[in-house]
């Protein structure tokens, strides 16, 4: 199990950490670490620290940030460069994350995964195949 | 209980994130098999189902009847096969269909004005009550929503 630090602009990082919950359970080796409108980047920067290295007692953390450029990344960026074995993934969703979080996936499959999860479901419907048995 | 069935949960979702991501996965099923009358007949219903299976895992949707025919003539004899039900009713006409149960997962049931709360997520009727304490001579009855939570002995929460 790797340690999970997401940020984001907003609350966005403690709500996904919410959903992420529902669907897996508790997750004690994720953190969410937001910025606020008002906040100072320093204090984030701080917070963000803190929570990385909390997180690398359950192993090398990978860190997922909201939007890529975005000061959430910028700031994890600027920290990440000098830790070895860090991942920082841009555009989190819940696919990669609960990936994530029930797997030891590499940063490639989390992408994959992310991804896979983006779809026009009614598009999708007629492409898909699922073996079924019906009656 | 034959060996091709790993996991009984009790579902009124049905197939939903807890269990196309945490519950396939960690069971490293082959197959998921809703057993629901309604499903079995609605096309609507079927569609979603479909949607919602994850890739790569088979899945049936059958009336308690023909699932229990199958799965008793050996059909998934070399799968492992994940069965969710809606609810109490359906669990029980499997099992008067002649499957053979020792062990049931009691998942998702919400809350409605005729139900009690029993523990998160789980709510029960006067008849589900009645279901439960039936079965329960033969069955045991555990209630854990994703893999991570730890397992609940149901009747213990039920009861106390």
């Amino acid at each position: 199990m790797r340690g999970i630090v997401l940020i984001s602009h907003g609350r966005f990082a403690e709500g996904i950490k919410e959903s992420l919950e529902m669907l897996c359970g508790e997750c004690p080796q994720v953190s969410a670490v937001c910025l606020g409108s008002s906040d100072n980047t320093d204090e984030f920067a701080h917070r963000l620290r803190k929570a990385y290295k909390e997180a690398r007692q359950y192993g090398d953390p990978l860190v997922f940030c909201d939007v890529m450029g975005g000061t959430p990344c910028n700031l994890a960026l600027q920290q990440l460069t000098e830790e070895c074995g860090a991942a920082l993934i841009s555009g989190m969703n819940l696919p990669m994350l609960m990936t994530a979080a029930l797997e030891e996936a590499d940063a490639e499959r989390l992408l994959k995964e992310g991804k896979n999860g983006i779809a026009d479901v009614l598009a999708q419907m007629e492409r898909r195949f699922v073996e079924c048995e019906e009656e | 209980m034959r060996k091709e069935i790993v996991n009984v949960r009790i579902d009124e979702r049905l197939i939903h994130g807890q269990i196309a991501a945490a519950w396939t996965g960690h069971l490293k099923i082959d197959r998921l098999m809703v057993i629901d009358q309604a499903a079995a007949k609605t096309e609507i219903q079927k569609i979603a189902l479909k949607m919602a299976c994850p890739q790569g895992i088979k899945l049936s949707i059958l009336s308690p009847k023909k699932a229990v025919e199958n799965i008793n003539s050996g059909k998934y004899e070399k799968e492992r096969v994940f069965i969710v039900v809606k609810g109490t009713q359906t669990l029980k006409e499997i099992v008067e269909e002649g499957l053979e149960l020792d062990l049931v997962n009691v998942g998702n049931m919400s809350g409605k004005t005729n139900t009690r709360f029993v523990k998160k997520a789980v709510n029960v009727t006067p008849e589900d009550e009645k279901i439960f304490q039936d079965l329960s001579e033969k069955i045991r009855f555990t209630s854990q929503l994703v893999p991570a939570d730890t397992e609940l002995n149901f009747m213990d929460l039920l009861m106390g």
